[in-house]
């Protein structure tokens, strides 16, 4: 799906009228990173002019016993949450779970829980379907990261140097604490390791999916790639969380 | 109510609590299963607050898509889907009685959207009022009126983009 097919969509999603594989589609659509062209204005406005439409119903009287409820719910509840970045609902995915389930055992062989992979691919929807298309490439290269120091969070990496694309999937990472972040960090020959751009954004549940694009192969592919959780901007690696070496 | 001011959702609810209720009943055609969608979407608001982005569109449509969203989960979720669809009348709604204690705003507002809609053709409005107000799915509206869906996906599209310019004026 494109920014034109979402915009001819979106009237029928502020609707809440499409089926649930084309509301899926729509859902990626809009969590898809990168350029879009007027998806995240078209929707809200599709949304409000929708729900002006209810301005034609009399309001309809309710029971004082609903607000005695709502108060009593909202008391036990404690204070609102504070804000964090909205993630899309799993479930809001249909189809995509089992696919991504059967993705992460295809790169990981290990038990994942295929709504937390969901949310990280509902995450990143670019990510997957460059996975996938990675996946379906004979000259695809995968390469496994090993922990360091003993630690438990695991990776993969598939790349294709013949499209020059590259996509990681991590997993039982835990998100770094405030400041910090997660950064890839590649080595190239004996040189200090430099950082790449990257977009690693793990879920609650410690998975994350990220598009390398090209970046990985500009100038040479690099011997070898770590993950860090440092404070944002370092200089260099401090805590490495994983390695990979790509050296054939 | 971010900050977790009870005071401050009872303004809301006081405010929009009616027309919550007015679109979970229409949807859902049963008052205690539109009451509990009320207590849910508040409690959602509630939880929520800190979501809330003005830029967004406003509080009021906050709550109503909540509520409305709720409203058809539910619909959807329970085995009297068919029986709603079946219940369904696709018949045009009445124009609202004006209410004294609204604000002139608002009723100006409901005004405007009572005549943008007045002047869809028909199919196009009864496929809005069977989307909006019943909750139905394009292929339950194909279904229900015998129509073909990709007709039914036309129609929705163009009353909206028509609504969209007929509204356009009052927000500018």
């Amino acid at each position: 799906m494109d920014c034109r097919d979402f915009k001819e969509l979106v009237p029928a999603l502020a609707l809440e009228t499409l089926d649930e594989s084309e509301r899926a589609a729509c859902v990626a659509h809009l969590a898809a990173v990168g350029h879009h062209d007027g998806c995240h204005q078209a929707e809200p406005q599709a949304r409000a002019l929708v729900a002006r439409l209810a301005g034609v119903l009399p309001d309809h009287p309710v029971k004082p016993s609903v607000w005695h409820a709502i108060e009593q719910r909202v008391r036990a509840s404690g204070p609102p949450r504070p804000a964090t970045r909205r993630r899309p609902r799993w479930r809001e995915l249909g189809g995509w779970v089992v696919a991504v389930a059967v993705f992460a055992l295809y790169l990981q062989k290990g038990p994942l829980r295929a709504s937390s992979f969901a949310d990280a691919a509902s995450a990143s929807p670019p990510a997957f379907e460059h996975a996938a298309a990675l996946m379906m490439d004979q000259e695809m290269r995968r390469y496994v990261f090993r922990p360091a120091r003993g630690g438990s969070a695991r990776g993969t990496l598939l790349l294709a140097p013949n499209r020059r694309k590259a996509v990681i999937l991590i997993d039982r990472v835990a998100p770094p604490p405030a400041g910090h972040g997660l950064q890839l960090w590649a080595v190239r020959g004996s040189g200090v390791p430099a950082a790449l751009v990257s977009r690693l954004d793990p879920t609650n549940t410690g998975i994350a999916i990220a598009d390398l694009g090209a970046i990985l192969f500009e100038p040479t592919l690099p011997g070898e790639l770590l993950l860090s959780s440092d404070p944002a901007n370092a200089a260099a690696p401090h805590s490495v969380l994983m390695i990979a070496s790509l050296t054939p | 109510m971010a900050r977790g001011d009870v005071a401050a959702l009872r303004v809301l609810y006081d405010a929009y609590a009616g027309r919550a209720m007015a679109i979970a009943m229409r949807v859902l055609r049963n008052e205690t299963a539109a009451e509990d969608v009320i207590q849910e979407t508040f409690l959602e608001v509630w939880r929520r607050a800190a979501e809330f982005d003005s830029q967004r569109g406003a509080i009021g449509a906050w709550i109503v898509t909540i509520a409305r969203s709720r409203a058809i989960d539910r619909l959807r979720s329970s085995a009297t889907t068919s029986r709603a669809i079946e219940a369904a009348s696709g018949m045009l709604i009445p124009l609202p009685q004006p209410s004294p204690s609204e604000g002139v705003e608002r009723r100006r507002d409901e005004a405007r959207v009572t005549a943008a809609l007045a002047e869809l053709p028909f199919e196009q409005r009864r496929a809005i009022e069977l989307s909006y107000f019943e909750g139905l799915t394009q292929g339950e509206i194909a279904a229900k009126t015998h129509s073909p869906l990709g007709t039914v996906k036309e129609r929705v599209k163009l009353a909206i983009n028509k609504l969209a310019k007929l509204l356009k004026p009052a927000e500018e």
